[in-house]
């Protein structure tokens, strides 16, 4: 058990299940771009993404941490024609790299992208009255996690899932004196779902070709 | 990153988010008097199950391979009052103490418990209608998996999801020339189902304090 045989089974897994389309490929190489080279989930993470988004019959999805909009096109082609996507980003830079790709998907009727803090663009969208959303996936700076599930929570109905990535951090979220504001931030948002009566959840490990890390999964009850 | 840490993130997520009740408890302690081999799903994993449970909705489960019932009492505990559990197990012994543990557990009225080969069981399931199933987990002998998984589909409708427990076995689905028909029979599934466009799959890694393995998540289109 090494970080080479999860590699190797994660080209397995890939190789058989989590295929990229020139789309795909594309926009993961332009996240060498972004402001975070190689912040994007690995195929095989997408594809679990949108395996979640078909699983619960996604309509409406609001993605917060947009990136280069890798994870924005395995989500998108989980939705129906007529389904719609908004996802943030802090980053015009990321956001316009972003565009491009969904556009080459040929995603952007569905994908509406929104730059700025999330932590102000979501009180709009509340006030627009989008939500609620069928699937909610978070994948952004880590020190606000705990506000930003409250805010998923706010805009969910009973079985919405929330998924919230990069909660386990390498196991770093097992030191109780850590000093790194990421991990401080993901171990206040475990300890909150734990404690959080309106939702059933779970994290489950990620191995693979990344580092090891976690992902939330949680379902609105 | 290692096998102790992975044992030691799997304690953190269990406490947070994978308490077991005193009927989930005496599930292991039951199994291990009586002899039965300690396979059962961890506790995080049983949570994963109920989480996906909940997210597809599911009233109707089918669970191939009941052991002592460790796993059949996290997913039935994720449906309504009237939902409904079909759990097939290859051992009079094993199905046994699996009724008992499902009474304990509350669960008797929503769970039924067939003993039998799982092949002779399916067809009479077909014939008497008992499908489609929201939910399939398929968790008993590998070399069989791509039968199971035939039927399943067959007891399926568009949106049931199909979880297959133990596709990765600690990498050796990596060796092409295996003559370990376990790891033949999982192979053969994970291949069909990158061929099979009835549905859409990925397959999770999963590490903690079992070995490292893997689960397939398969949805039907």
């Amino acid at each position: 058990m090494s970080k080479k045989l999860f590699k190797s089974v994660d080209k397995y897994i890939g190789g058989l299940l989590g295929e990229e389309d020139g789309a795909l490929k594309s926009a993961r190489k332009s996240v060498k771009n972004t402001t975070m080279p190689g912040a994007n989930v690995s195929a095989n993470q997408g594809k679990f993404l949108q395996v979640l988004a078909r699983l619960n019959n996604s309509k409406k999805i609001l993605e917060l941490g947009t990136l280069g909009g890798y994870s924005t096109i395995w989500l998108g082609r989980a939705l129906p024609h007529d389904g719609r996507l908004v996802t943030l980003e802090l980053e015009q830079a990321n956001a316009d790299i972003a565009r491009e790709n969904i556009t080459k998907a040929g995603l952007d009727p569905i994908v509406d992208i929104r730059v700025g803090k999330a932590l102000e663009l979501l009180p709009a969208i509340e006030a627009e009255g989008i939500g609620p959303f069928d699937m909610i996936f978070i994948d952004a700076d880590k020190p606000p996690y705990v506000e930003y599930v409250e805010w998923a929570i706010k805009l969910s109905r009973p079985g919405t899932l929330i998924v919230a990535d990069n909660v386990i951090r390498d196991g770093k979220v097992l030191s109780n004196n850590s000093g790194d504001e990421k991990v401080k931030g993901v171990q206040r948002l475990n300890k909150m779902l734990s404690e959080n009566k309106q939702v059933t959840a779970t994290i489950i490990q990620t191995i693979g070709s990344k580092e090891h890390d976690g992902m939330a999964i949680a379902v609105v009850n | 990153m290692g096998k102790k840490l992975f044992k030691s993130v799997d304690q953190y997520i269990g406490k947070l988010l994978g308490a077991e009740d005193d009927a989930l408890k005496g599930t292991i302690k039951s199994m291990k008097k009586a002899d039965i081999p300690a396979i059962s799903v961890s506790a995080n994993q049983g949570k994963f199950l109920q989480v996906l449970a909940r997210l597809c909705n599911a009233k109707k489960i089918l669970e191939i391979g009941t052991l002592g019932g460790y796993s059949t009492i996290w997913l039935g505990r994720a449906l309504p009052p009237d939902g409904h559990l079909l759990t097939l197990e290859l051992e009079q012994k094993h199905a046994d103490v699996a009724r008992q543990n499902i009474i304990k557990a509350g669960l008797d009225k929503l769970v039924e418990i067939r003993v039998g080969k799982a092949i002779d069981l399916l067809p009479a399931l077909e014939a008497e209608g008992a499908g489609p199933f929201d939910m399939i987990f398929i968790d008993a002998d590998k070399p069989p998996y791509p039968e199971y998984f035939e039927w399943a589909l067959k007891l399926s409708r568009p949106g049931t999801l199909i979880v297959a427990d133990n596709v990765i076995r600690e990498g050796k689905v990596l060796d092409k020339n295996t003559d370990d028909d376990k790891v033949q029979g999982v192979q053969k599934l994970n291949k069909i189902l990158s061929e099979n466009k009835q549905v859409t799959a990925t397959i999770i890694q999963t590490v903690g304090t079992k070995e490292h393995d893997g689960m397939a998540i398969i949805v039907v289109n």
